[in-house]
């Protein structure tokens, strides 16, 4: 994200296009650890990287969600050792992304995705989770 | 090591989530909103990011000139007619408070909210010598009824319903067990009070700071017991950590503003009472503790945890702490910033504490002082696995893990055969509750077609291989 956003400094996609509502998902260490966004809990002007580059993807629309950088759960081994927190904090994830329509979950962290999905489809849960470059680059889906 | 038995977070706060469906999704959503006021009170401020910095360089420097600060607070406390006793351990500062109430004859005392005097295990410790020891703090009352320590540390009973304290107080105080009106409890709570206000021998507080150059100590309540407390009966026994020195009292002006926003999304407490000397024909003593505070002063990478002035701000913010309720991590001081203290006085019995988190790094950036809890939560870790107090399963997990990301071929050849190898696997060995965590409640991911290295290989690579 960085790198299209800060060094090539992107300013079009012509060649995606993505008609869906899409929940953005920045992981805790892009947001706390690489500074990609700005954390809630920091006062200051607000940013992000990933949205900004996400926006200028033809038909995509970003919906706002309740906790946008609440962590999902993951955590690394945490996900096995700490299953039944780590679960909870998925499916709470899961269910704030749903309550605000979105189709999409989309995400530049693999291991957000795999969780969040593998509880989304667990629950039954209508929701599709991609990478960010996917969208970025046109698939593939 | 300790023998003590270890605290198991975990399967604690699986307990607390499987209850039932009401207790952890209200302590969630309580704290969840608590943040947010704290994020509009913060975003209101537009130096709320310099006063963050200052409070940490105040105490930064406070900390790094500690001896000279406390004999300062000592002198001029003194002069202002406080007794003021030193106490090296918990013990010690038992045995002090002790004496005094002994000396003076006193049977019952009622005291405001002090997690020192928690740390310190104060009240078994009375209670053995025949002292009554009565919380006047709402929330700490009910626990106390409970016979439960604090979950929170300052919202204590966070973790009950208004229903789990009507049905406590139709037991312990003969109310009605189905009148949970907020209003009503707390009417019958101050009358339970008030008597034992008027029929206590001493009044005891802990201290949310202490000034040097005065001598004076501030208390911070919104319900306004403490300052009963210590104004009713004539003798007033402070217990402070020797971490709360500031040294000037135009220094409460950044904490002050920081505390309250912190702590619970208010502008201030109700009530913030500075304590210079004993009122007129009382009695004020001030028993400064240290209980492993200097050698936790001593320690390069976690010296920084003594900034803190537990406004539980980190508590809040915690996706972990929310979801687990602070009894489940089987110590005085629970979320992130117990998860970094704790192990300091037992590392052992503590040693699971830095793993029941993500990591994600939001305590860090809510602490009004800039503690680097996140930080220092990694670095316990460190300290653990170094010491040998990891389970078999996490040294296993974290060596295969290791092992696996740290080397390439390997990694990409386990890719290559596990994930058709996943196709024939039977579902009651990919989803076998012990084997497998993950599937408990997740469907494993369905390994892609292609993985990204081979679709970049194929499309991207100007060499087509490596």
């Amino acid at each position: 994200m960085e790198f299209l956003h800060d060094i090539l400094q992107v300013d079009s996609f012509p060649w995606a296009e993505f008609r869906h509502s899409v929940a953005l998902h920045n992981s805790c260490s892009s947001i706390r650890g690489l500074g990609i966004a700005k954390p809630s809990e920091i006062m200051g002007e607000p940013f992000d990287k990933t949205a900004s580059l996400l926006s200028k993807v033809k038909g995509l629309v970003i919906v706002p969600v309740d906790r946008p950088d609440d962590c999902c759960g993951f955590g690394g081994t945490f996900c096995v050792t700490d299953e039944a927190v780590s679960a909870r904090m998925g499916l709470d994830k899961v269910h704030d992304h749903l309550r605000h329509g979105a189709e999409y979950v989309v995400s530049p962290d693999m291991s957000c995705l795999m969780h969040q999905q593998g509880i989304a489809r667990r629950a039954d849960l209508d929701l599709k989770y991609i990478h960010v470059a996917q969208v970025l680059n046109g698939g593939p889906f | 090591m300790s023998n003590a038995k270890k605290a198991e977070p975990a399967a604690a706060a699986e307990l607390f989530i499987l209850h039932d469906q009401v207790h952890e999704p209200m302590h969630d959503r309580f704290l969840w909103a608590t943040m947010q006021r704290r994020d509009a009170q913060a975003a209101a401020i537009p130096e709320w990011e310099e006063l963050r910095e200052l409070a940490s360089k105040i105490k930064e420097h406070t900390l790094t000139h500690l001896d000279h600060y406390l004999e300062e607070f000592e002198a001029n406390a003194t002069k202002r007619g406080a007794h003021v006793h030193w106490a090296m351990d918990a013990a010690e500062h038992n045995a002090i408070v002790y004496s005094i109430l002994e000396s003076h004859g006193v049977k019952e005392l009622i005291k405001s909210k002090s997690m020192l005097q928690e740390e310190c295990q104060m009240t078994p410790f009375l209670e053995n010598r025949g002292i009554k020891v009565i919380e006047s703090d709402l929330g700490e009352r009910i626990q106390q009824l409970d016979d439960q320590p604090p979950s929170h540390i300052v919202f204590p009973s966070i973790h009950k319903t208004r229903q789990d304290v009507a049905q406590l107080f139709a037991r312990k105080i003969g109310t009605d067990p189905n009148d949970d009106d907020p209003h009503f409890l707390t009417e019958v709570m101050r009358n339970n009070a008030r008597p034992r206000f008027l029929a206590a021998g001493a009044g005891m507080t802990g201290g949310n700071f202490a000034v040097a150059e005065t001598g004076t100590f501030m208390v911070c309540t919104n319900e306004g017991n403490a300052d009963i407390g210590a104004s009713v009966p004539s003798l007033h026994i402070a217990s402070i950590g020797i971490e709360k020195l500031v040294p000037r009292v135009e220094d409460m002006g950044v904490f002050l503003r920081l505390l309250a926003r912190s702590a619970e999304g208010e502008p201030l407490t109700q009530y913030s009472s500075h304590f210079t000397g004993p009122r007129k024909g009382g009695e004020l003593h001030i028993v400064l503790v240290d209980n492993g505070r200097s050698r936790r002063l001593g320690m390069p990478d976690f010296w920084h945890s003594l900034k803190c002035i537990r406004c539980g701000a980190c508590m809040n913010t915690c996706p972990v702490y929310r979801r687990s309720g602070g009894l489940s991590y089987g110590a005085t001081y629970s979320g992130p910033i117990g998860v970094i203290l704790d192990p300091t006085f037992d590392e052992f019995k503590y040693s699971e504490l830095p793993f029941h988190s993500t990591l994600c790094g939001s305590c860090s950036d809510v602490c009004p002082v800039k503690i680097d809890i996140s930080d220092q939560i990694f670095k316990w870790r460190r300290v653990m696995a170094k010491k040998g107090y990891l389970p078999l399963v996490k040294r296993l997990a974290f060596a295969a893990a290791g092992h696996a990301f740290g080397h390439p071929e390997e990694f990409r050849l386990m890719e290559e055969v596990g994930a058709p190898a996943l196709d024939y696997a039977p579902d009651f060995l990919l989803y076998n509750h012990s084997l497998n965590p993950w599937g408990r409640d997740r469907q494993l991911p369905e390994p892609a077609k292609q993985t990204f290295r081979e679709w970049y290989l194929a499309n991207r690579s100007e060499h087509g291989n490596d």
